[in-house]
């Protein structure tokens, strides 16, 4: 059930509409909404998401216990993980049925990498006694399935939701009018970006990888539509589930921060995904030994490290992995060589823009040939296909000018969120604002579908 | 008086959240309008023209002067006709001295993925004029005609501008399809109390076409020409609101023949033992009947560029040659001519040095191979129809 789709729109207002009238049965509404939600995926898929709840919270007992067991929890996990994400990777026959992973059927299991991160981070945090261990079992499968979140993160710590969890079964969940308008300006938000800006740009940007860019325009034109269609895609679901949980009286934490504005690596990592990058920061680079004591090359090895894996966390493919790797590279050569520039400061930001384009080539691309093939086009090779956005000048120039207004849309947001305008703008809180944003997320869920995207997250 | 408080504030409350919502379609009619009049209507969302109306002759029409975006597939942007036609305003009464073609068909010939000037019916004007001969081509072309419908469209509308020559743009497997002997959306061919296979109207006494015909159908019309809105929720409707959006359905389709698909089988049956398929022969020779009887009436030839003969699939070659000519020979019976449309499609490829694939001529972007003509398609089929249509061309200037 798409987040962006009528039916999900009226399940929403029925669970909204059931926790309002029966606010002392929250926990329990909220569980069984989750699992009616992801049985929508099918029933291998609930069965898995089951049992790795199930087996998580027996093995929590005897992580609280001792610490070595942390082993087996990790074994465990990653070996679901590897199975049901990573055998077409590993076993070469398979290989074939992921040749088209952008446009093909989506063949993991819904949010394996999300719940099992999730459920990692809470073991280990209960071994280090970071967050308190979960008893029961109906608020742990809750921690772990809540569906404003289960399939695409945000990746929640166990101190941040378990006591919100907690809340809701003892009917004190803190939703209230006062938050309604930020929720719903959240998910209207993340609509505009799925359905009004990612599914727009989608069509053009399948034709140019898989019909091969003809000229360079072309190329550079694919690669930097693949960014925001990518950026708008995952950011929109991470807004309607951050606004979702808002309306459910659930606080979650954002998940970007208009990474296009970054000016330098470190920084977009701050501001991509964040939720996942300190979960990356946390339980695999520090670690590993990340940010500790040792020298340049022993410290950029941990980075490149945890670059490839945080790569490989995105999907069972070598470009995956050579994404990872050159941002890893990146990261090391920002470290190096960043303080001693001395350019201007956009002329730092356009170069690093570059870059970041050029890097989702490897993370669009169906393979490691396509991504260089398609990278030597960007920079003046001949072309490797035979598609083009423009024929003539003009074309170009229209092109041009809607990737600026792409651009000005990033910075429109970021003026939008901007704390103190949030603020500002709750005093204009009321029925007459409810209804207007109501009415627009039910306007953008209506929009007819002319091809199927599914939020490409879904994908990890 | 507690109690009398709270209902007015209930009802306040729910007085502004309504001022809310219908302020909110405002905005979002003022949206859709706006990215439709930019550039933006390329690639951000827009409401789809909605086309059809009713018709008491052909079930559904396009309706006259309607204009809009289309999306599937391909984005065009749409001007139907007064007359209520994919092509430009032409008047009914012929000038002296031009040829006129009127050219019935399908979503094929319908063309609304491509610009009205792109689409093979005009791009074959300049064609025809190439070879010294200036024609107009009045594209009679509906989507989902098949051949009951085209008939009736040619003898209700076709007729009236005073055609040189009639062509009708049919699929093969058109002749197979149970639809054809169905009337409940559309004239359909049914056999009557003496037996004889007729265009029947059942459509007309249906709850649906009153509807359309009422008032209120009126009504909803003129909101979906001026409300994108309107138009919004009639595309979701027709969608629906289930679990999964559908796709495009026509852009799945593979538009080209495919080897190894007999849909022809049943027509071959029908021409070769008429009693082994007696509903496909009698609907069949129903419609080749009433094609004659209108060209004969307006003193015209007619031709039939029958789609779906597979040309490259080995091992079937002797087959669909064989159904060629039995048809070709049916055809004449009749007094209509038969051009087989993918063969001089193949021909115009040829010439043009683009091989034999006739899958390029379909689909757009990602999707070649599926669903409708794109440009070059339109291109080639222009050719091909100008070159396969010329003996009749060439017959009737005789006359002149």
């Amino acid at each position: 059930m798409s987040f962006d789709s009528p039916l999900f729109l009226l399940f929403f207002l029925s669970v909204f509409g059931l926790l309002r009238c029966l606010p002392k049965f929250g926990g329990i509404i909220l569980l069984l909404a989750s699992v009616a939600f992801y049985s929508v995926a099918g029933l291998l898929d609930m069965g898995l998401v089951i049992t790795v709840v199930a087996l998580n919270y027996l093995l929590s007992f005897l992580v609280v216990r001792d610490r070595c067991w942390l082993w087996v929890v990790m074994l465990v996990n990653l070996s679901i993980l590897i199975f049901f994400k990573y055998r077409h990777f590993l076993i070469p026959e398979l290989a074939a049925e992921v040749s088209n992973f952008y446009q093909g059927e989506i063949l993991i299991p819904l949010g394996i990498s999300f719940y099992i991160f999730q459920a990692i981070a809470y073991q280990v945090d209960v071994a280090a006694g970071r967050t308190a261990h979960i008893r029961s079992f109906w608020h742990f499968a809750l921690f772990i399935l809540l569906f404003a979140q289960v399939i695409a993160g945000p990746i929640l710590r166990a101190n941040a939701l378990e006591p919100q969890v907690a809340r809701a079964f003892a009917g004190r969940l803190r939703g209230g009018r006062r938050y309604w308008s930020l929720g719903l300006g959240l998910c209207l938000l993340g609509l505009i970006k799925k359905a009004g800006l990612a599914d727009s740009l989608a069509p053009y940007v399948d034709a140019v990888f898989s019909l091969g860019p003809a000229d360079s325009f072309t190329a550079w034109i694919g690669a930097v539509l693949f960014g925001f269609q990518i950026y708008f895609d995952f950011s929109g679901y991470s807004d309607i589930a951050v606004g979702a949980g808002y309306l459910l009286g659930f606080r979650l934490p954002l998940n970007f921060r208009q990474p296009y504005l970054a000016r330098d690596p470190r920084e977009f990592w701050q501001r991509w995904h964040i939720t996942l990058s300190t979960w990356i920061r946390d339980y695999l680079y520090i670690p590993l030994g990340g940010g500790r004591a040792g020298g340049f090359w022993q410290q950029s090895l941990v980075v490149l490290l945890t670059m490839g894996l945080a790569g490989l966390w995105h999907g069972a493919n070598w470009t995956f992995i050579f994404w990872g790797l050159f941002w890893g590279l990146y990261l090391m050569v920002w470290r190096l060589l960043g303080a001693r520039l001395r350019l201007p400061g956009g002329f730092i930001w356009i170069l690093h823009l570059i870059i970041v384009t050029v890097l989702w080539v490897f993370f669009r691309a169906n393979n490691l040939e396509q991504s260089f093939d398609f990278i030597g086009v960007m920079f003046g090779a001949t072309g490797m296909g035979n598609y083009t956005v423009a024929s003539d000048f003009m074309e170009k120039m229209l092109i041009a000018a809607g990737v600026v207004l792409l651009m000005c849309s990033h910075w429109m947001e970021a003026w939008v969120m901007e704390f103190r305008r949030v603020v500002g703008w709750r005093r204009l809180d009321g029925p007459v604002v409810w209804g207007l944003l109501v009415g627009l997320i039910l306007w953008l869920v209506m929009i007819p579908k002319i091809q199927t995207n599914p939020f490409i997250y879904f994908r990890f | 008086m507690a109690e009398k408080g709270k209902i007015q504030n209930t009802f306040h409350r729910s007085a502004r959240f309504t001022v809310g919502l219908l302020a909110a379609t405002l905005v979002f009619e003022l949206l859709l309008y706006a990215i439709e009049i930019s550039p933006l209507w390329r690639v951000l969302p827009v409401a789809e023209v909605a086309l059809y109306g009713p018709d008491s002759e052909t079930g559904y029409t396009i309706r006259p002067n309607v204009s809009g975006v289309w999306v599937a597939e391909n984005r065009a942007r749409i001007q139907m006709s007064a007359q209520g036609l994919r092509d430009s305003d032409t008047p009914f009464e012929k000038p002296k001295g031009l040829w006129r073609i009127a050219l019935a068909g399908d979503s094929i010939t319908e063309a609304l993925q491509v610009e009205e000037s792109k689409t093979f019916a005009n791009l074959l004007e300049s064609h025809l004029s190439k070879k010294g001969r200036e024609v107009e081509v009045i594209n009679l072309g509906i989507s989902g005609a098949l051949p009951s419908v085209q008939v009736a469209r040619m003898e209700s509308v076709g007729v009236r501008f005073s055609p040189d020559l009639l062509v009708y743009m049919i699929n093969i497997s058109d002749f197979a399809s149970p639809t054809l002997r169905t009337d409940s959306a559309f004239p359909g061919y049914r056999r009557d109390v003496s037996g004889e296979w007729r265009l029947s109207y059942a459509f007309r006494d249906t709850r649906g076409y009153h509807l359309r015909q009422s008032f209120i159908g009126q009504t909803l019309y003129w909101l979906l020409d001026h409300s994108r809105v309107m138009r919004i929720i009639n595309a979701r409707l027709n969608q629906g609101f289930g679990i999964s959006d559908k796709k495009d359905d026509s852009a799945e389709v593979p538009s080209p023949p495919s080897c190894g698909v007999t849909v022809a089988g049943a027509v071959a049956t029908a021409l070769r033992q008429p009693n082994n398929a007696p509903e496909v022969r009698g609907a069949m020779d129903g419609f080749l009947r009433d094609v004659a009887v209108t060209a004969k009436r307006v003193g015209v030839p007619a031709v039939l560029a029958v789609r779906g003969l597979p040309q490259s699939c080995k091992g079937e070659r002797e087959t669909n040659r064989r159904l060629q000519a039995d048809l070709e020979a049916h055809l004449r019976d009749f007094g209509i001519g038969m051009l087989d449309m993918d063969a001089v499609v193949i021909m115009a490829m040829n010439k043009a040095a683009m091989g034999d694939d006739i899958n390029v001529l379909y689909g757009f972007g990602t999707r070649v191979g599926f669903g409708h003509l794109n440009h070059k398609g339109h291109d080639i089929y222009s050719r091909a129809l100008a070159d396969g249509l010329a003996p009749w061309i060439n017959g009737l200037s005789e006359g002149m």
